[in-house]
């Protein structure tokens, strides 16, 4: 009987134990989970900030779930190191388990760069796990100033959470625009407006000096005083238990990594980005699950591949809807297709004739359809590039698709 | 399983199932009271025109991309048909960016909706399929 080992308990864990459990029903699996829960899909936190999800729904999967897995999970137990060798993971009550196959599925932790004068800060949170959310709700009421750092995905979400909750919300960011990942300006400008409009306060073009107590002092000499700071600067992956890593863990599209028997999926990886080309983190649930899922199977002797893995995003801010997939930037032979109405905006990138990514905003049903044109690289007539000025429908396939499609199981 | 598959070649366009779909998911006894006035939010839509129509809903897929995709847990398979826990959806519309046929729509409570073939109403076989009045959607095992 095999032992499977999985490092982590977060989306890409469940798709790993999904993956062994589809091929191998029997093998011993067990899992490290250094959070006290079962696996939680990250985004839902800001959900549970504003009241939309309660706590006893926030699992990915239903209560009796490791048990119908038959999954060992190690609650409250980390991993300190994985000896590739022996094929042992050392934990932090000072044993080892043994494995045949190992998933190290680690995830990554805030970064919080040493500012001076941080230490003399009261009430710093950063916002990734259940329990970050727990404390910064509890710490927030209605006469509080809150200063995020940062304007990625993690700071919105967090002021979405907080919104109507704290004095006054300050987002500050070293960039000249918010989420500088994964929008372009225009449409960065766009979201920052609707969300000026609501109230929220940026402070672009500028970075933390150092902090006085709860000010914080910007290197133009501006002075933001706060009660509540929360640090969501990025996140690095949690890699240094392979050997003393630094970098997110390379994997080819089996998710093996160099070391035998070890493999890696989820936001603790990188890999190839099929719409540009470049090897990057792409920590995004539906990668970590697939991901996890693909090394799974191959862990318990099948022979899945995972090698289509691009950016995406969809996620709402204060009711407006933003999805992303892709290169969705200008660049060199990059055309843009620009389809925005009055009060949405869809841009899709087409580059030698294939969508190679996409910006819209509101207008965002039957984008899937956008998606998997790009996920298949597929490359399309002039008459086709023409169709997807209309709205998007499987039309756009060919007519023999359609018909099975409409006609036999999928 | 019995799944719902479409006749192109005897679709008339007619969006029937659009509205039956939505009668049998309004939990309302009366389709005047149901969708007289209302937006509808069937789980079905009919594409094309005059000469060339189709409906189209969740194709229940094998393996089903949306349900990798969920960032709640909310969609999951059961019994080969793709549900949605609705008491976990917080509608950020992953699936509807993942689902390659456009068959995932927004919901008129805050959440997603899509077709989970009638198992989730009081109907025995799907509505749209028993409405259907060229039988250009049939509920069978394929």
């Amino acid at each position: 009987m095999k032992r499977y080992v999985i490092v982590g308990n977060g989306i890409a864990a469940t798709g790993c134990i999904e993956g062994i459990r589809s091929i191998d029903e029997k093998g011993e699996i067990t899992v490290i989970s250094k959070e006290p829960y079962p696996a939680y899909g990250r985004p839902l936190i800001s959900y549970f900030m504003e009241d939309k999800v309660k706590l006893e729904n926030i699992s990915y999967r239903n209560a009796e779930y490791y048990e119908e897995k038959n999954c060992k999970v190690l609650y409250g137990c980390e991993c300190t190191g994985i000896d590739t060798d022996a094929k042992t993971v050392k934990l932090n009550n000072g044993k080892a388990i043994n494995y045949d196959e190992l998933c190290i599925a680690s995830g990554s932790s805030p970064f919080i760069p040493a500012y001076p004068g941080i230490e003399g800060v009261r009430n710093v949170y950063t916002f990734t796990t259940i329990d970050d959310a727990k404390m910064l709700k509890e710490a927030v009421t209605n006469d509080k100033n809150v200063l995020i750092l940062g304007s990625g995905l993690i700071g919105l979400k967090c002021m979405e959470g907080l919104f109507n909750k704290a004095a006054s919300i300050t987002v500050s960011s070293r960039g000249n625009q918010v989420m500088s990942r994964i929008l372009d300006k225009v449409t960065a400008k766009d979201i920052q407006k609707y969300l000026e409009d609501k109230g929220i306060i940026f402070e672009l073009k500028d970075t933390v000096d150092h902090f006085d107590g709860n000010i914080a002092v910007m290197t133009s000499g501006h002075e933001i005083q706060f009660d509540i700071l929360v640090m969501s600067l990025g996140v690095k992956p949690n890699v240094s238990i392979l050997n003393g890593a630094e970098e997110a863990i390379k994997v080819d599209e089996s998710m093996r990594t160099e070391f035998k028997n070890v493999y890696a999926a989820g936001d603790c990886v990188q890999s190839e980005d099929i719409t540009d080309g470049k090897t990057k983190v792409m920590a995004i649930i539906p990668n970590a699950y697939m991901g996890g899922e693909c090394a799974g199977k191959n862990m318990a002797g099948g022979n899945a591949v995972f090698d289509n893995a691009m950016p995406m995003n969809s996620m709402s801010l204060l009711e407006k809807h933003i999805m992303t997939a892709g290169a969705n930037r200008e660049a060199d032979g990059v055309e843009v297709m620009d389809l925005s109405g009055k009060s949405s905006t869809k841009r899709l990138y087409i580059k030698d004739d294939v969508i190679i990514g996409y910006t819209i905003v509101d207008d965002v049903e039957s984008a899937g359809i956008y998606t998997k044109l790009i996920r298949d690289r597929a490359v399309l007539s002039r008459e086709q590039q023409e169709s997807l000025k209309k709205s998007p429908t499987i039309d756009i396939y060919g007519h023999d698709t359609v018909k099975t499609i409409l006609e036999s199981a999928v | 399983m019995k799944k719902l598959y479409f006749n192109e070649k005897w679709c008339l366009g007619c969006r029937l199932c659009e509205y039956n779909c939505a009668f049998a998911n309004s939990g309302s006894k009366s389709m005047v009271k149901a969708l007289k006035g209302k937006d509808i939010h069937p789980n079905i839509h009919v594409e094309g025109d005059n000469n060339h129509s189709y409906p189209l809903n969740c194709r229940q897929c094998n393996d089903p991309i949306c349900v990798k995709s969920c960032i709640s847990g909310a969609l999951h398979l059961e019994d080969g048909i793709i549900k949605i826990d609705k008491t976990k959806c917080v509608n950020c519309m992953t699936c509807m960016m993942v689902c390659p046929y456009g068959a995932i729509v927004l919901g008129d409570k805050g959440t997603i909706s899509k077709c989970e073939l009638c198992t989730n109403n009081q109907n025995k076989v799907p509505a749209c399929a028993a409405g259907c009045p060229n039988k250009a959607i049939v509920f069978e095992e394929r």
